[in-house]
C-alpha cells in the first residue's frame, strides 16, 4: 500500500533521508522508530507530498506521492508531529472546514470521536491546550474514515488516559482495514499496536523487524544491590553481561531471557532491584551499534 | 476554487477588509468635507501658484483645486489611499500564503484532497476580492461623500469611478507581487519584509521621479507610475494602455506566485 523506493532526500544542514525502502503492506499497522532528528518527519512528509525526495520513488496505492497527492489525500489521514491550527477559529469551524475541502456531508464520525476524546470543540483554537490541540487534530485526520494513516508521534501531548483511548482508535481501524504507518520514539505504544517496526537511524533504515523479534533483542538493564558482591559470578556464569559496578550495586543488561534472570537472582541475596526507563537508542543499541545488522524488506 | 477554504478565508480576513474599508471611508470624507473651505480660500491658491511647478508635481497640485476630483486626486489618491492599501495588501497577501506555511497549518488544507494549485487560487481569489472590495467601498464613500458633503463642488462621478478602478488595478498588481513573494519566500517574515521594501521602493523611485527632469527617467522603474490620479482627473491618462497592462502585469504575478506555490518544498 505504501511503498518506498531508494528514496534520497537532503537538506542543507545535512539531515534528510537516504537511500530509503520501505513497505507497508495493505492492512498492516508498521512502527517507525528513530531518535528525533533520525528523518522520521521527512519520510512522513515525502509521503503527503509536501516534499518531494531528490531521487528514488515513494508512492500509496500505487499513486506518485508529489504528482498525485490531492488523489492520495482523499484516501489518506495525516497527523503532523507539530500540530498548527488558524488560531482565530473555534475547534468546530476549524472541522468544518476540513469536512468541507474533503467533501463530507456526514458529521456521524467526527461527533462520535469528539465524544471519545471528551473535548468542547465549541472553544476557541487560541485557548486550547496542547493536549486538546492534539485531540483535534486526530479528529481532523481521522473524521472521513481513511484508507490509509500517516501519524507523527500521534501520542504527543495526550495524557495516559487519553493514549490507552487513542490506542484502542488505532486496533479498531486496522481492523477495518486501514493501513498504518506511525513515527515515535517509544517502543511500549509501538510494542502494542505494531506487527512490524522500522528503526531509522541518521536517515538510514537501520533494522526493520517483527515485533516479537525485536521485543527478544530489546534490552533492559537492572540495577541490583547484592548483600554479597561475590554472587556477581553467578550471573556471569548465567552469560549476563554485567555493565557497571559501583560497590554492592551492579548494573545488569538483560535481553529477553527474563526467566533465566529472575532464577539466577532467586539464587542471590538481593538487598535491592530497579530497572529505569532507557530511551530508544539504549533499547536497540544493537541495532545502533552492530553495523552487520542485516536490513529485512 | 474550493468553496468551503474560500469562505473561511473570506471570514477570517473580513474583520481587517472591513476595518481598512471603514478607515478608507472616513479619511475619505474628512477631506470632502473639508474641501467648501479649501475651495473657498483663494490664499491657498495663490500660495500653490507661487510654488515651483516641480514642488507641485512631487504633492500633486499640477491644477491648482478648482474642482473635487482634482482636488481629491491631489490631497487622497496620490499618497494617502496608496499608503493605506499598500499596508492592506502587503499584509493580507503575507498572512493568506507565507502564515499559515510558517505556522504549520497550511498542512491542514494540504492534507485534504484540494491540490496545491487549487489552495493557492482560492487564497488568491481572496485577495483579489478583498482589493476590489475595498475599491467598490471607497468608490460608493466617495460618491456617497461629495453628494452629502458638498453637493454644491464640481464633482465628475464618472473620472473618480475612473480614478478608483485604476487605483484598484494597480493594487491587483501590488497584489500579485505580495502573493508570489509570500508563495516563494522562505518565511512570513521574509514575505512581508521583502514586498513591503518593493512598495517603498517603487512609491520613493516615482515621488523623486517627479522632482526633477534629471530624474524623471525613474518613474519608469515604478509599477506606480501607471495610476496617475492628477491625469485621470483631467482626462489625460492614456487608460485604454494603463489598464490592460496591469491587468496583464497582475495575472502574470499571480500566476507565477501560484507556481511557485505548487513546487515548493514544505516542511509541514
Amino acid at each position: 500500500m505504501i511503498h518506498l523506493h531508494q528514496v534520497n532526500k537532503r537538506f542543507t544542514n545535512g539531515r534528510g533521508v537516504s537511500n530509503l525502502t520501505l513497505e507497508v503492506r495493505r492492512g498492516e499497522v508498521l512502527g517507525y522508530l528513530g531518535p528525533n532528528g533520525a528523518g522520521k518527519s521527512t519520510t512522513l512528509r515525502i509521503l503527503m507530498g509536501f516534499l518531494q525526495p531528490d531521487a528514488g520513488r515513494a508512492t500509496i496505492n500505487g499513486l506518485d506521492c508529489w504528482k498525485d497527492a490531492p488523489r492520495i489525500h482523499a484516501i489518506t489521514g495525516y497527523l503532523p508531529g507539530e500540530i498548527s491550527f488558524p488560531e482565530e477559529q473555534t475547534g468546530l469551524e476549524f472541522l468544518e472546514l476540513v469536512a468541507g475541502m474533503r467533501h463530507l456531508r456526514s458529521t456521524a464520525r467526527r461527533d462520535e470521536l469528539i465524544h471519545r476524546f471528551e473535548f468542547n470543540p465549541r472553544i476557541p483554537i487560541r485557548k486550547m491546550s496542547k493536549g486538546m490541540k492534539q485531540k483535534l487534530a486526530i479528529v481532523a485526520a481521522f473524521m472521513h474514515k481513511p484508507e490509509v494513516l500517516i501519524l507523527d508521534e500521534p501520542t504527543s501531548g495526550l495524557d495516559p488516559l487519553m493514549q490507552q483511548r487513542f490506542l484502542e482508535l488505532l486496533e479498531e481501524e486496522q481492523q477495518r482495514g486501514a493501513t498504518i504507518l506511525m513515527s515515535s520514539h517509544q517502543f511500549p505504544e509501538v510494542e502494542r499496536i505494531c506487527s512490524r517496526v522500522g528503526i531509522l537511524k541518521d536517515g538510514r533504515l537501520v533494522a526493520l523487524e517483527d515485533v516479537t523479534a525485536l521485543r527478544k533483542a530489546q534490552r533492559r538493564v537492572f540495577t541490583v544491590g547484592l548483600s554479597d558482591p561475590r554472587e556477581v559470578i553467578r550471573l556471569e556464569h548465567e552469560g549476563f553481561r554485567i555493565l557497571h559496578t559501583r560497590g554492592n550495586e551492579i548494573d545488569v543488561e538483560v535481553r529477553g531471557d527474563y526467566n533465566t534472570f529472575v532464577r539466577t537472582l532467586a539464587h542471590c541475596d538481593v538487598a535491592s532491584l530497579s530497572t529505569r526507563e532507557l530511551d530508544l537508542e539504549e533499547v536497540f543499541l544493537h541495532v545502533y551499534t552492530d553495523t552487520r545488522t542485516e536490513v529485512r524488506s | 476554487m474550493s468553496t468551503a477554504l474560500f469562505r473561511t478565508s473570506m471570514k477570517m480576513h473580513m474583520k481587517t477588509l472591513l476595518s481598512f474599508a471603514l478607515g478608507t471611508a472616513a479619511y475619505l470624507w474628512l477631506f470632502i468635507w473639508a474641501y467648501p473651505f479649501v475651495a473657498q480660500s483663494s490664499a491657498l491658491n495663490q500660495l500653490l501658484q507661487d510654488l515651483p511647478q516641480g514642488l507641485l508635481q512631487m504633492i500633486g497640485y499640477q491644477a491648482g483645486v478648482s474642482q473635487m476630483n482634482d482636488y481629491l486626486a491631489g490631497e487622497f489618491y496620490t499618497l494617502i489611499y496608496i499608503v493605506i492599501l499598500s499596508i492592506y495588501v502587503v499584509t493580507t497577501a503575507t498572512r493568506l500564503i507565507a502564515h499559515p506555511v510558517d505556522r504549520g497549518w497550511m498542512s491542514c488544507l494540504l492534507s485534504t484532497p484540494v491540490s496545491r494549485v487549487r489552495v493557492a487560487l482560492t487564497q488568491a481569489a481572496v485577495l483579489v476580492s478583498g482589493i476590489f472590495l475595498i475599491a467598490a467601498l471607497t468608490t460608493v464613500a466617495g460618491i456617497l461623500g461629495v453628494h452629502w458633503l458638498a453637493p454644491d463642488a464640481p464633482f465628475h462621478v464618472w473620472q473618480f469611478v475612473e480614478m478608483n478602478a485604476v487605483a484598484a488595478l494597480l493594487f491587483l498588481a501590488v497584489g500579485g507581487y505580495g502573493f508570489a513573494l509570500s508563495c516563494l519566500c522562505p518565511d512570513e517574515r521574509a514575505a512581508a519584509g521583502t514586498s513591503a521594501a518593493l512598495t517603498v521602493v517603487f512609491f520613493a523611485t516615482k515621488t523623486v521621479s517627479a522632482l526633477n527632469d534629471h530624474v524623471s527617467w525613474l518613474k519608469y522603474l515604478s509599477l506606480f507610475t501607471a495610476f496617475n490620479p492628477q491625469g485621470i482627473a483631467h482626462g489625460e491618462a492614456s487608460l485604454a494602455m494603463v489598464c490592460p497592462v496591469l491587468a496583464i502585469i497582475s495575472v502574470l504575478l499571480f500566476a507565477f506566485g501560484v507556481l511557485a506555490f505548487q513546487r515548493r518544498q514544505m516542511a509541514l
